[in-house]
Formats: structure tokens, C-alpha cells, sequence
């Protein structure tokens, strides 16, 4: 039976965070009703001109810097002709044979494997706008063009990949380079960041790409690895069966967990593409390029190379810390301002607990700052609180936002480390529990915890632990 | 003199003596457009009731003892290309039939902020398509000179109310050469300036790398007035250029010692009526006795001219006029049952033949497989003839040529074969190609009593050297004081 | 030469509908244009760069600052159909 490999390359649709539209002065924030973020310009007035915005250009330069991209001196913006209502100039300006960035690559890792991804090109382009096909009557449809002329950038990848989760997992790097860049929110389910996958298989060790097939609407990491899994069954099936692929646009129905065929490429439009007359050619000076370039922060691999190195923590805890560039920050300002503290020990209050918190806590890391993380872990350093304590301290600031020191006030946190008090303690539990001091005076060494257990409860948790260790290690041996 | 007959500066002038109102002015031009226009045709929306209160804002400013602009209180009419915010804005289409805009084009906002009275919009080929204004889906415009003839066009309905003192100055649009053609058939002055010297925000496109607005009036000072006032940068023109703007009116001088003339020979051609090509030359001789030097040059790529802009502006035209789809404004048909119905009947119905034409050729040459054969090949010819005039223009100051090859023709006479139709704009076209500014201006008058004009030519963003030539030309003979007999 | 039936797809491309002797007409002409067109393959063109614009400066760019804009208001107005502030269309499949 033949044995068939999977070509899989990415079509990246990232909308970039500017204030304003690509080509006029109207907002681009989301969630205004509709058609109320359009001018003369993006609803295709007759006499309208685009004018190009200045801060879209440095993002698509620095998406381009930070995927290895030759950016160019001179790009072309041209038209792309077709009709669809959420299209108001009958035109979508995109660029086109003259990209702004072009030939980079992706370092990606999957299953424990480092693989370059290639990229094609990175173009600019304008956004369409949306029609809503739930509002009133069932026969007809509501244009909204408040997303119409939003700054898009297209990253389209070689066909390197050679399965959904080489897919995905170049997709999850992308995403992070852009949100890291800050000129994405990398928002899948709300369409900030979209993909399109062209997918064919061909037999192993033949040179020549299959016939492709290209899958839309998948909103999430999730879909598209489904959407790839089934588009190769799909094919495979139909080659086996004797039948060929047509090439097609499908797109992804998450709830049937099956692709339908869109419209076949016979029919498909004939963008009669050219260069736009209403702009010039975009050029791009080196110093602009490298300018921005110093501006270039690190992004999340360097970043997490350069966590486990210089903090000595485990490579795993490097990557999720690193994954959010604001949480990296924190940590990393955390780590500097808890001197004397082993960074391990900042890692781990993270990964154990604060990132959690913050998921129930959107405000976690605006109220705990990263002194004040700083500030409770020096007290559990010098057994002033327990970490017990500190958590339940740091859960106390993430909801409320109160000072520290008033909360270990508030709850009388003041963990005891007065021998005498925890001796007298020591004692009495040792008195309550005869047959256990018996148990472990004959070799049961495990009961030490049981001991250390009912010390601290009496001790309503507040006392030192190495303290109690110390007492019951010596009142326990007799 | 009667008060239409004036030029713009002699009308503001008086002005400036208080010899007259604004609301005079007005009320004068409103009446003369209410008694001719049923013969002329000119005015698709006249604005009377706006342009009185215009006027009399501007009176109250000039009794206050208020200095005003130049052109403050003069009467003045715009090509329905031009978007005016409230007013009726229909580029001759019954697609825009219904269409006011809620914003005003750039360059006639320019106007209103000098104080201009507008009285109305003017009569055009649809989308500025066409050579006589016949293309116009709402009604025929006649040469003031003879009712029997077309104005030229597209800009026929400016160069109509100029010519029969309608109005006192007008704004057209050129493409191929829609301002100096009609000024020709008219025997007034009209100048296209260099691409990017005006801005286009606001005016409905039609061929965006060769559009460019410019002034139609009845003397070269009167132009150079009009000029300095819409010229310049603007923010929302991409393609508009970031460069001082002179006072034109300084470059109004009465002697041509020195001045290099081109006379390009492919200009003078047997297809030329004679009458036209006799007066041409004869102003060559005027041009010798002022003391300029008369040069014979070569535009060798001249005859590529038509076909490359029978390309270009057909595809450019195919794109703009995709907004044109019935969803957000403009006709809609009626009852349409899908949306491709929709678009197809609203377009069919919307556009005239012409229009229609033109989008079929425009989408043909962008087409699939045909790019590279029509378009890119086209728009490398256009650097030949761009390089033709740099050339040129390394020898000489301005090039004189005839604007068209032929009078004011029959209306009808060509509205069935386009191709003649296309060759109207055989002189003109290639200074669109290559971006330059050319104005016509009257150079004599056929046996037959109608008008003839010369272009002159110049480098980019020399319009300053074409007033100095049109000038000493126009103050040493009397072309630019005949008036059409209505 | 263009056929009809090319004329027939162009017409379709452009959303435009043609009556028969439109067609017939268009075809003709289409052809006459097209026809003196073939008048610059004369010329060598292989080394020549194109020219897309007339003055060929580099684009100005716009700084990213919101301006309000409120002619929706006189666009949905002059719509021919709109509903709730939203253009409205015949169903889109
Ligand atoms: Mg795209
Ligand atoms: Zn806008």
C-alpha cells in the first residue's frame, strides 16, 4: 500500500494593533455598533483616496525583522478586483508582486524536534469589512463595515510543514513573535489572527506536490490540527479510492468536525490585479529599517535560552514564564528585586501558583507587583510567614489590592518562632500521642510528619517549620 | 462692457470699486443662465438659492471694510465631478442620479475658502468619458458659438458657461485632455497642470495616474488666479505633490526674449484641419516677432499615444468604477432576486454605452493571461513618451502644438464610431501620459466663425513658464476677447 | 481577436449584462480598439522599466491618530436600503 507524506504550507492573516485604519484616520477599536468607525474613505465613496499609515509600515517591518525577513527598499501596494458586498470599493489594496518583506524563517520545535519552517513573504493589505447574516429577516444580509480597511498583515509560509502539529506548532510561534512584538493580539476566536492552511499529499519520496487543497475558517490551535487531520484522511481516501483531488477552497465545520467544499478554483475570480494609481511606491530607507530594529525587543526563545541560563532554572519553567512577555518581565523584576532569594524558589511561586491565580484574577500581576512578590518570599526567607502563609497573602492582594502588611496584620500572621511557646506545645502533643512517640521511637521513622502535623495545627499554622523540626527532632529522639 | 462679458479679474475689480455687488454679479449670471441654458444646456444643478446667500455674506464682509480674496463674491460653476458637500453631485451618471455627497472635494473647497459664489454644477460626458459631453445620460450641451455643435468634452458644460458668460470661471477635469479640448472648441483657456499639483480628493475618479483638475477661463490671468488658489499639497492626496506653490500671476509677462519654443514636427500632420494648422503656425510668427526662439523638436513615440491610453485608462476606469455596486448609494435596481442580480442589473442600468465600453475593455486588459501583454506593455510605452518630452524639454523652454485636430464638430457626428471619437484627443493625450501641465488658449477663428486653440507644453511643475508664453501671446493679439455670439 | 463568448465572460467579470446587440456591437468594437493596440508591439519594450505613476516621488505616510468622521449618518440616508445602521443586501450564501 502506498504511503503518503502531507505538504502543508500557512496563509497568516495578523491584524496589527495600530489606533487607526490602514489607509484612513478611523478607529480600529472593536465592538462599536455597527458601521459607526467608517468614513468617506472606508465605506468607497466616489473621490475617496487612501492614505498609508505610518505606524502599520514599522509593524509589518518588525514582524518582518523578527522572522529573519530581507525587508524592501521599494514595495507596491496594488488592487485586487472582485465584487462582494463587504467590499465597498469593489477592490481590496493589497500588496502583491512587491511585498515589504520577503524570504524569512521560523525556528520551530514539536514532539521534541527543531525544524526552520521557510516564509515567503510577508505583504501588507487592507481588512474587508463583515456581514452579519443573523440580524432580521432570514432574506438578506447586513453589511458593517467598521473592520473594513483594518491594517492586515499576510505571512505566507513555504510548504515545509509536514503534519498538523508542525502546523500548529509554527502557528503558536508566530502567534507568540507577534503578540511579543505587541503589534497583534493574537486573538484566533475573535479573527485577529487567522489562518488558512493549503494542504496536499503526495507519495513518499516523490518529488512533485499533489494537488492542494485550501482550508478556511479555523478558529483555534485546536481546529486547525483537526481540520489538517481530516483534509489528509480526505485525500488519501479519495486517491486510494481511484479518484483524484480537486483543487478547492474548504471550509472547516468545527461542530460536524468535517471540511465542505466552498466554490471550485474554475470559478474562482480573476483578481485582474495592478498597481494601485492612488499610491505611490512605499519606500523604506535602511536607517528606518534600523531604527527599528534596536527597538526589536528579545523575543520569547531568546528570552527563555537566556531565563534558564542565567537564572539556572529548569529549561520547562524558562518557557512558560517566557510565553507572556508581561508575566517574563514580572518574573525576571521579581527575581532581581528578591535578592538573596534562589530564583528557583521565584519560579516555582509562579508556575505553582501565581499564574493560576491570574487566570481567575485578570488584575493578578497589576496588584501584585513585582516587589511585592519580592516583599513575601523574603519574609517566608526569614520565617517571618510560612509559604502557606505567602500564598494565601499574595491571593488576599490579587483580590483586593490591599497592602501587604496590613493583610498580615488583618489575619495576625506572625508566624511564631519562640522556642519556649513551641516547646510547650511539643510537649503536650507528644503527651496526647503515646502509642505514636512509642511507634516511632521503635523505628517508624515516617511518623515524624504525623508529629510535625499536629505541632504546626495546634500552633494554628504560624510557627517557623524549621523551628518545630528542630524541637520535635530533639524532643522525639528523648 | 456688459457685466458677463467681464473677465474674473475685471469682475473683481469692480468688485473692489464697489462699481458692483456680489449679489449683482449673481443675480446677473442666475438670470443669464435661466434665459440661455434651455439653448446651451450647460448646468445639470444650479444653485441659486445658496449662491445669493453666498453672495450677500460676502457684500456684508465688503461693506464691513473686510479684505477679501481675489476672487471673493465672483459667480463660478464646477464640473458635477467635483463633490460637493449637500449639493447634488451626479458625474453625469444615472448611477449617481440620486447621489449627495457628505463631503466636499478638496480643490473646491479651496474655491469656497476664497470666497467664491457657486452657482451650480456643470454638464460633462458620463465619468468624463467621451470627447463632445454626449456621453452625459441626462441632457445635450451646445456650443455657444453654434447650437449646431458639440462643446468638446468632457469638460463640454464648463467650457459651454465660461464661453457664454454663464458663469465667470469654471473647474473641469482632464484625463486625455477633457480642459483643453472643449477650452478649443470654445475659444477659451483652459490649462491641465501637472499631475500632482492639484489634489484629486473629491473628485470622482475616473483614470487615477491621469486625472488632474484644473481651471477653465476666459483669460490666462484668470487661470493663473484660479491656479494659485486650488494648487498644493494636500494630505488626503497621496499623489499629490509636496512642493511650494508660486504665484502664478508673476509669471504674466509681455515680452518672450529668450524663450526657447519647441515646435514638435509629429504635431503638424496632414489628418490636421488646415485652418487649425494655419493658425498654429501663423502664432509661431507672432512668437518670433515677441523674441522668442523657435525650435524644431521630436516626440518620436507620439503615434503610441492613443492606443497606450486606450489601455491604461479603460483598466484604471474598470477599477474605480467597481464602487459603483448599488449596496451603500446610488441607483439600486428594483427588486433584484440575489445579490449577483443586484450588482448586475443596478451597473446595467446605471452606466451609459460608453461607460459600459470602457469597463469592458479595462477588465478585457487586466484579464488573466492579457496583463502582461496590454497593461505592462502599455505603461512601457508611457515611459517612452515620458522620455520623448524630457528630451524635449532639455532643448526648449514650452512646445507649441495645435490642441485638437479638428472644430467643433457636428453633434452626432461621431457618436457612433469611438475610434474617431478617441482621436480627438490625439494632441493631448500624451501630456497626460507623461504627467506635464498643457493649456490651450484661443489662436484664431475658422471661416466658418468658430474658435481654435493652441497648447502649450511644459516640463513638470513648470506651469510658471506656460503663463509667461500664453500671456505675452494673448496680450499681443485679440483672441481672448472674442465673445460667442448668443 | 475576442470572441463572444470572452466578451460574454468579460461583461460577466464586470457585473454587467448585455443585451444581444450589445453584444454584438461591443464585439465588434472591442475588436477595432484592440486592433490599433496591436500598433505597439512595433516597439522593444524588454529593457524598459513601467511606468504606474506620472510624478514617481516616494509615498507620504500618515501618522496613526484617530479622527472622528461622522458622514454615515448622510450615507445611510442616500443608501437605497438600510436597516438599524447597517447596509442591507439581498441574502449572501
Ligand atoms: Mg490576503
Ligand atoms: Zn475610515
Amino acid at each position: 500500500m502506498t504511503t503518503f507524506e502531507t505538504v502543508i504550507g500557512l496563509e497568516v492573516h495578523a491584524q496589527l494593533k495600530t489606533k487607526t485604519k490602514i489607509f484612513c484616520s478611523c478607529s480600529t477599536e472593536f465592538g462599536k455598533p455597527p458601521n459607526t468607525n467608517t468614513c468617506e474613505v472606508c465605506l468607497g465613496l466616489p473621490g475617496v483616496l487612501p492614505v498609508l499609515n505610518r505606524k502599520a509600515v514599522e509593524f509589518a517591518i518588525k514582524a518582518g525583522l523578527a522572522t529573519h525577513c530581507s525587508i524592501q527598499r521599494k514595495s507596491v501596494f496594488a488592487r485586487k478586483n472582485y465584487f462582494y458586498p463587504d467590499l465597498p470599493k469593489g477592490y481590496q489594496i493589497s500588496q502583491y508582486e512587491l511585498p515589504i518583506c520577503l524570504k524569512g524563517y521560523l525556528d520551530i520545535e514539536f514532539d521534541g524536534q527543531k525544524k526552520r519552517v521557510g516564509l515567503t513573504r510577508i505583504h501588507m493589505e487592507e481588512d474587508a469589512g463583515k456581514l452579519n447574516h443573523d440580524f432580521g429577516s432570514s432574506d438578506v444580509s447586513h453589511v458593517d463595515l467598521n473592520r473594513a480597511c483594518t491594517p492586515l498583515i499576510e505571512i505566507v509560509s513555504e510548504p515545509d510543514m509536514r503534519g498538523p502539529k508542525e502546523a500548529s506548532a509554527y502557528l503558536r510561534r508566530l502567534r507568540d513573535i507577534l503578540v511579543y512584538l505587541d503589534i497583534c493580539d493574537g486573538n484566533m476566536e475573535e479573527g485577529s489572527f487567522r489562518c488558512d492552511a493549503n494542504v496536499s499529499i503526495r507519495p513518499v519520496g516523490q518529488e512533485k506536490f499533489g494537488t492542494r487543497c485550501e482550508l478556511k475558517n479555523m478558529n483555534s490551535f485546536r481546529n486547525v490540527e483537526r481540520a489538517i487531520e481530516y483534509e489528509v484522511k480526505r485525500q488519501e481516501a479519495l486517491i486510494l479510492d481511484g479518484g483524484k483531488v480537486v483543487q478547492e477552497t474548504r471550509t472547516w465545520n468545527a461542530d460536524k468536525g468535517i471540511s465542505e467544499s466552498m466554490r471550485s478554483k474554475e470559478e474562482a475570480n480573476d483578481y485582474r490585479y495592478f498597481p494601485d494609481p492612488d499610491l505611490l511606491p512605499l519606500i523604506v530607507e535602511d536607517a528606518w529599517v534600523e531604527e527599528l530594529r534596536k527597538q526589536q525587543p528579545e523575543l520569547p526563545v531568546e528570552k527563555s535560552e537566556r531565563f534558564a541560563k542565567d537564572y539556572g532554572i529548569p529549561p520547562y519553567d524558562a518557557e512558560v514564564l517566557t510565553a507572556d512577555k508581561a508575566v517574563a518581565q514580572h518574573w525576571e523584576e521579581a527575581v532581581k528585586a528578591a535578592q538573596g532569594t534562589e530564583p528557583k524558589k521565584v519560579s516555582n511561586l509562579y508556575m505553582t501558583h501565581l499564574l493560576k491565580l491570574q487566570k481567575d484574577i485578570p488584575e493578578t500581576f497589576e496588584r501584585i507587583t513585582s516587589s511585592i512578590v519580592a516583599e513575601v518570599l523574603k519574609m517566608t526567607e526569614d520565617g517571618q510567614i510560612s509559604l502557606g502563609m505567602a500564598k494565601e497573602i499574595l491571593d488576599e492582594v490579587a483580590a483586593s489590592g490591599k497592602a501587604v502588611k496590613l493583610i498580615v496584620e488583618e489575619k495576625g500572621m506572625v508566624q511564631v518562632s519562640d522556642t519556649g511557646a513551641i516547646e510547650k506545645v511539643v510537649d503536650q502533643v507528644l503527651a496526647d500521642n503515646p502509642k505514636n512517640l512509642a511507634d516511632f521511637r521503635g523505628g517508624k521513622d515516617k511518623l515524624f510528619g504525623f508529629f510535625v502535623g499536629q505541632t504546626m495545627k495546634a500552633l494554628g499554622g504560624k510557627a517557623n517549620p524549621k523551628v518545630v523540626n528542630d524541637i520535635l527532632m530533639k524532643k522525639l529522639k528523648g | 462692457m456688459e457685466l458677463h462679458h467681464l473677465t474674473l479679474s475685471q469682475a473683481a475689480e469692480k468688485l473692489r470699486k464697489k462699481e458692483v455687488s456680489s449679489v449683482e454679479l449673481t443675480q446677473n449670471s442666475l438670470k443669464r443662465i435661466e434665459s440661455l441654458d434651455p439653448k446651451v444646456g450647460a448646468y445639470l444643478t444650479v444653485t441659486a438659492d445658496s449662491a445669493l446667500t453666498q453672495a450677500k455674506a460676502i457684500d456684508a464682509k465688503i461693506a464691513s471694510g473686510e479684505k477679501l480674496p481675489e476672487l471673493s463674491g465672483l459667480p463660478f460653476s464646477l464640473k458635477d465631478i467635483f463633490l460637493t458637500k449637500g449639493i447634488k453631485t451626479t458625474c453625469a451618471s444615472k448611477i449617481l442620479h440620486n447621489f449627495i455627497p457628505p463631503y466636499t472635494a478638496t480643490s473646491a473647497q479651496k474655491l469656497f475658502d476664497q470666497g467664491i459664489v457657486l452657482t451650480g454644477k456643470l454638464n460633462m460626458d458620463e465619468f468624463a468619458m467621451g470627447s463632445s459631453t454626449e456621453t452625459s445620460a441626462f441632457q445635450q450641451t451646445k456650443n455657444p458659438w453654434d447650437l449646431s455643435r458639440t462643446p468638446g468634452g468632457s469638460s463640454g458644460g464648463s467650457s459651454a458657461a465660461v464661453a457664454a458668460g454663464l458663469c465667470y470661471g469654471a473647474l473641469g477635469t482632464d484625463t486625455g485632455g477633457s480642459i483643453r479640448q472643449p477650452a478649443a472648441l470654445t475659444g477659451i483657456v483652459g490649462l491641465k497642470p501637472t499631475y500632482g499639483r492639484v489634489s484629486r480628493f473629491g473628485v470622482i475618479a475616473f483614470a487615477s495616474s491621469l486625472d488632474q483638475v484644473g481651471p477653465m477661463t476666459k483669460d490666462v490671468r484668470d487661470c493663473a488666479l484660479v491656479l494659485n488658489a486650488i494648487a498644493g499639497y494636500d494630505d488626503r492626496d497621496s499623489t499629490s505633490f509636496k512642493t511650494a506653490v508660486p504665484d502664478y500671476t508673476q509669471s504674466l509677462k509681455k515680452d518672450c526674449k529668450g524663450l526657447k519654443i519647441g515646435v514638435p514636427k509629429e504635431y503638424f500632420i496632414p489628418g490636421t484641419d488646415p485652418e487649425i494648422d494655419a493658425a498654429v503656425r501663423k502664432a509661431l510668427e507672432t512668437y518670433k516677432e515677441l523674441g522668442a526662439e523657435i525650435h524644431e523638436v521630436s516626440l518620436p513615440h507620439t503615434e503610441y499615444a492613443v492606443p497606450t491610453y486606450y489601455i491604461l485608462a479603460p483598466a484604471e476606469a474598470s477599477s474605480n468604477l467597481a464602487r459603483y455596486d448599488g449596496i451603500r448609494y446610488g441607483h439600486r435596481a428594483e427588486g433584484a432576486k440575489d445579490l449577483l442580480d443586484l450588482y448586475v442589473r443596478s451597473r446595467s442600468e446605471g452606466f451609459g454605452a460608453e461607460v459600459k465600453r470602457r469597463i469592458m475593455l479595462g477588465t478585457y486588459v487586466l484579464s488573466a493571461g492579457y496583463y502582461d501583454a496590454y497593461y505592462l506593455k502599455a505603461q512601457k510605452v508611457r515611459t517612452l513618451i515620458r522620455r520623448d518630452f524630457e528630451e524635449a524639454f532639455k532643448k526648449v523652454d514650452v512646445l507649441v502644438t495645435p490642441t485638437s485636430p479638428s472644430h467643433a464638430f457636428k453633434l452626432g457626428e461621431k457618436t457612433d464610431d469611438p475610434i474617431q471619437m478617441y482621436l480627438s484627443d490625439i494632441f493631448t493625450i500624451n501630456v497626460n501620459l507623461a504627467g506635464l501641465p498643457g493649456m490651450s488658449l484661443p489662436c484664431g477663428m475658422s471661416a466658418g466663425k468658430l474658435p481654435i486653440g493652441m497648447q502649450l507644453i511644459a516640463g513638470s511643475f513648470q506651469e510658471e513658464k506656460i503663463f509667461h508664453a500664453a500671456y505675452a501671446y494673448e496680450q499681443a493679439t485679440q483672441w481672448h476677447q472674442m465673445r460667442a455670439p448668443l | 481577436m475576442i470572441t463572444r463568448e470572452t466578451v460574454e465572460k468579460i461583461a460577466k467579470l464586470a457585473r454587467l449584462q448585455l443585451s444581444e446587440s450589445d453584444l454584438e456591437k461591443y464585439t465588434g468594437q472591442l475588436n477595432n480598439i484592440l486592433a490599433d493596440v496591436e500598433k505597439l508591439k512595433e516597439l522593444n519594450t524588454d529593457a524598459i522599466e513601467a511606468t504606474t505613476h506620472a510624478v514617481e516621488v516616494a509615498n507620504p505616510l500618515r501618522e496613526d491618530e484617530v479622527k472622528t468622521n461622522t458622514v454615515i449618518d448622510a450615507v445611510l440616508e442616500i443608501s437605497p436600503d438600510h436597516e438599524a445602521h447597517f447596509f442591507r443586501v439581498p441574502k449572501v450564501l
